[in-house]
């Protein structure tokens, strides 16, 4: 079954929450809370789908997604952001331009978030999900 | 220079008489010639003492000289006519009685008296009184049978004096022991000798004890140099000549080698032009000095082709030091005078110095610059006063009250309207002048155009300003960002578990509506922070070459729907030049601004302008060269805003609204916007008045100039 989804982000009530609510859509979601560990990760389970915050404290965001594509260049990761602490850069424009397949500004509420998430990993028993994109948007 | 020398003199004077007599004489017959020259001519030596009493009663002492020999015989017939005919006055006396014996026609002629009145007089009679003391005593010396007795003077029949040179020789005349006595008159030769001796004895003196050297110089045809005639202070300053005495030679051989062709060039021009000779040269003194003389000579050419000058030369050293010292004191003066104007003009200092009492107010060469006046032009304090602004003429009037007062005279300073009409500021440092006594006499000043300086400093405190207030907003948007990061992050639990939630619950349960009121407040609370980072967000604008004009009349045609009624839009859009910006980031300065000018209106009825225009000459961003820009213009007729509220209004989270009226964003937001952009917003207001926002954005080229367009509201 093609549900799993790994996320990334260092706050901890963030975290918990978007698993929570993805749990309940019918995901398979495993959370780390920082790059580091989110490659490791990424590298052990291979999930369907990355969400990955861009600011973080041990590893960017936007480092995280470059090395995912390394390791898989057709790998499908949605990037998610509070906005920029200092920096001058549209921090989710630029992580779109380094491939992310689709983006979030936090915050989100329920609706948008599952439907970018389906839009990437439709789970077939869910009659709200529609067609798999071909490619990336 | 003419010198007759004196015995030249006496010897032509001696000549003069011998020929004179010689001619006398020449005429006669060989023995009365050769008696008339041995009688007269002063060869004889013999003496003979005479008796020779003086008056009646004195003859028995008188002396007698005895005759040398051989007698003349008057009664001769030869004799007696040389003697009768005899053209030089003659007569024969008696040594014992000084009686006149005879007499020629000539001694009657010349004389006046009558033979029988001579006849009746004695030699003394015709003498004057002075000389009568010189006479008795001459005749009481005398021994010589002949010779000549000197000059005398004689009385003549009409009173008037004659001098005579008398020639005598003891005679036998009959039985009588007589004088034969020549009398030739030497009147006229007398005083021209006395007046030649005066006059060479006054050049003599007059050239000995004249400050400087005269001599004569010649020059021949074969072109050798001679000097004739120096007077004798060439030997104190020069030395003497080879032979001892005065010789301008010493002053040619004095004239340092360098100079020497000049001098003898000189001299040869002056001979062929026969012009005078004039020339100031160098010698060396005979201590070792070096010494200038001007030399200056008038030449005639002589019967033989020389060329004789009577120069003098006159030792200037003093006066050609003393030049010199002037001259370099002047040049001294000059070099002080235009470092002086040089260092004025660098440092742009004017000065100007003014004597109590005088309308005259005497300005350096920097001050006309400064004040825009011709150089020299007479300035006095009225004219100066003129060219002051007449609000600050008081402050200036103070500085000579001061000065005058003699207190001491505070820096001023003051506008001056130039003549070509430029408005400048000056500041002026003024001191007292005050005489030997201390009592003030005048004031000195030095001015500065400060103009520019003022100017600077102004802009300065505006950029200063600038700066501080851009600082302000760059650390509140730091912070700004930073709180909407955490925000966010904060925010998307309570909006996604309210979601998730609300999802679980029955519809219109009352857990259900209790969960939309959180979601609502997340909304809001997202909506805040959207603005915050708006405000936050400093990255490029996402440009493109933009019509203004488009753009507002677009955002225009969305927001109009959203205007209450109560308010009335007044557009004035005009054509303007193309601008590089962000269509969204400009949409939303024009909505915040419509959406603060229809706050400030509030419930009262009002009107909102925009206005759209090209000016050609701005200053779009702070420092930044002015240039074309494009200004968009937002005016209320609200309730306006004081100073306070003014400075403050785009800092971030400031307000004037009630709590939940305004987030203090709006305008933070348009400052960030415009900022990035490389413009620049100004807001000017007044309490009840209204506020109007003013933006000016660089203009990309030259538009159309700006027929405005105007469009109905």
């Amino acid at each position: 079954v093609n549900n799993r989804i790994l996320l990334i982000d260092d706050d901890l009530i963030v975290r918990q929450t978007i698993a929570n609510v993805l749990t309940d859509a019918g995901y398979d979601v495993v959370s780390t809370g920082d790059g580091v560990s989110g490659m490791r990760a990424y590298r052990k389970s291979r999930p369907d789908l990355v969400i990955t915050d861009i600011i973080m404290p041990d590893q960017e965001g936007i480092q995280t997604l470059m090395e995912i594509h390394k390791v898989d260049p057709t790998a499908k990761v949605i990037a998610i952001s509070g906005g920029g602490r200092t920096s001058n850069l549209r921090i989710l424009d630029v992580a779109r331009t380094m491939g992310a397949s689709d983006t979030l500004a936090k915050p989100f509420d329920l609706e948008e978030l599952l439907s970018v998430v389906r839009r990437w990993l439709p789970l077939d028993n869910d009659p709200q999900s529609g067609a798999a994109p071909n490619a990336q948007a | 220079m003419r010198l007759l020398t004196r015995p030249f003199l006496a010897i032509s004077l001696a000549a003069l008489i011998a020929a004179g007599i010689a001619a006398c004489f020449l005429p006669f017959p060989a023995s009365a010639l050769t008696l008339s020259l041995a009688l007269l001519l002063p060869a004889a030596t013999a003496r003979h003492a005479l008796g020779r009493a003086r008056g009646k009663g004195a003859r028995a002492k008188s002396q007698v000289v005895a005759p040398a020999g051989g007698t003349i015989d008057l009664a001769a017939a030869s004799e007696r006519h040389f003697f009768d005919r005899n053209p030089v006055p003659m007569y024969v006396y008696d040594q014992e009685s000084l009686r006149f014996l005879d007499v020629n026609e000539s001694a009657v002629a010349h004389c006046g008296y009558s033979r029988a009145r001579f006849l009746a007089m004695t030699i003394e009679d015709i003498h004057s009184p002075e000389e009568m003391a010189r006479l008795r005593a001459f005749r009481a010396a005398m021994t010589s049978t002949d010779g000549s007795a000197g000059t005398w003077q004689h009385h003549k029949a009409d009173g008037s004096v004659i001098a005579v040179e008398i020639i005598h020789r003891a005679i036998r005349f009959g039985d009588r022991a007589a004088m034969l006595v020549a009398a030739v008159d030497v009147t006229h030769v007398s005083r021209v000798e006395r007046e030649l001796r005066d006059s060479e004895t006054r050049l003599k003196a007059l050239a000995d004890n004249l400050p400087g050297i005269v001599y004569q110089c010649r020059l021949t045809a074969d072109g050798e140099i001679s000097y004739p005639y120096c007077s004798a202070a060439v030997a104190e300053l020069f030395g003497p000549g080879p032979d001892g005495a005065a010789d301008f030679a010493t002053v040619t051989q004095a004239i340092p080698a360098e100079d020497r062709l000049a001098f003898m060039a000189s001299v040869r021009q002056s001979a062929a032009a026969l012009s005078p000779w004039s020339l100031d040269f160098r010698c060396r003194r005979r201590d070792g000095t070096i010494a200038w003389f001007s030399g200056k000579g008038r030449p005639r050419r002589l019967a033989n082709g020389d060329t004789l000058w009577d120069s003098v030369l006159i030792d200037i050293t003093e006066q050609k030091n003393a030049e010199q010292a002037l001259r370099e004191s002047e040049a001294q003066l000059r070099r002080s005078r235009e470092h002086l104007a040089r260092a004025q003009r660098i440092a742009a200092i004017g000065s100007f110095e003014h004597r109590f009492g005088s309308p005259a107010l005497e300005w350096s060469e920097e001050s006309y610059r400064i004040f825009g006046v011709a150089p020299g032009t007479p300035m006095t304090i009225d004219a100066h006063e003129a060219l002051v602004l007449a609000e600050d003429r008081g402050r200036v009037r103070d500085t000579y009250r001061l000065a005058e007062e003699g207190q001491p005279v505070p820096p001023v300073e003051y506008r001056i309207r130039r003549p070509d009409g430029v408005l400048r500021t000056l500041i002026r440092e003024s001191e007292v002048l005050r005489n030997a006594a201390g009592a003030p006499i005048g004031l000195i000043a030095v001015c500065r155009d400060v103009t520019e300086l003022r100017a600077e400093q102004k802009r300065n405190a505006e950029l200063e300003a600038q700066l501080h207030h851009a600082q302000r907003m760059e650390a509140l948007g730091t912070l700004a960002g930073g709180i909407a990061h955490d925000l966010n992050n904060t925010l998307l639990p309570v909006m996604v578990m309210a979601d998730a939630l609300h999802r679980k619950l029955p519809p219109g349960s009352p857990e259900s509506e209790r969960l939309q009121l959180i979601r609502q407040a997340g909304d809001r609370a997202r909506g805040l922070v959207r603005q915050i980072l708006a405000f936050s967000r400093r990255e490029d604008p996402n440009k493109e070459v933009l019509d203004l004009a488009a753009l507002v009349r677009q955002s225009m045609s969305l927001v109009r729907a959203g205007v209450p009624t109560t308010v009335r839009i007044e557009e004035q859009i005009g054509q303007v030049a193309p601008v590089l910006g962000d269509a969204g980031q400009l949409h939303q300065v024009l909505l915040n601004l419509i959406a603060n000018a229809i706050d400030a209106i509030g419930d009262s009825i009002g009107t909102i302008r925009l206005a759209l225009k090209n000016e050609g000459h701005a200053i779009a961003a702070p420092g930044a060269p002015a240039g074309p820009c494009v200004r968009f213009s937002v005016a209320d007729t609200g309730c306006g805003m004081d100073e306070a509220t003014l400075r403050r209004i785009f800092e971030p989270f400031f307000t004037t609204k009630a709590v939940g009226q305004g987030t203090g964003l709006g305008l933070s937001v348009v400052h960030g916007i415009v900022t990035s952009h490389g413009g620049r917003i100004e807001a000017t207001s007044r309490p009840g008045e209204g506020t109007q926002f003013d933006i000016f954005l660089p203009a990309l080229a030259a538009a159309p100039t700006a027929d405005s367009e105007e469009i109905a509201a």
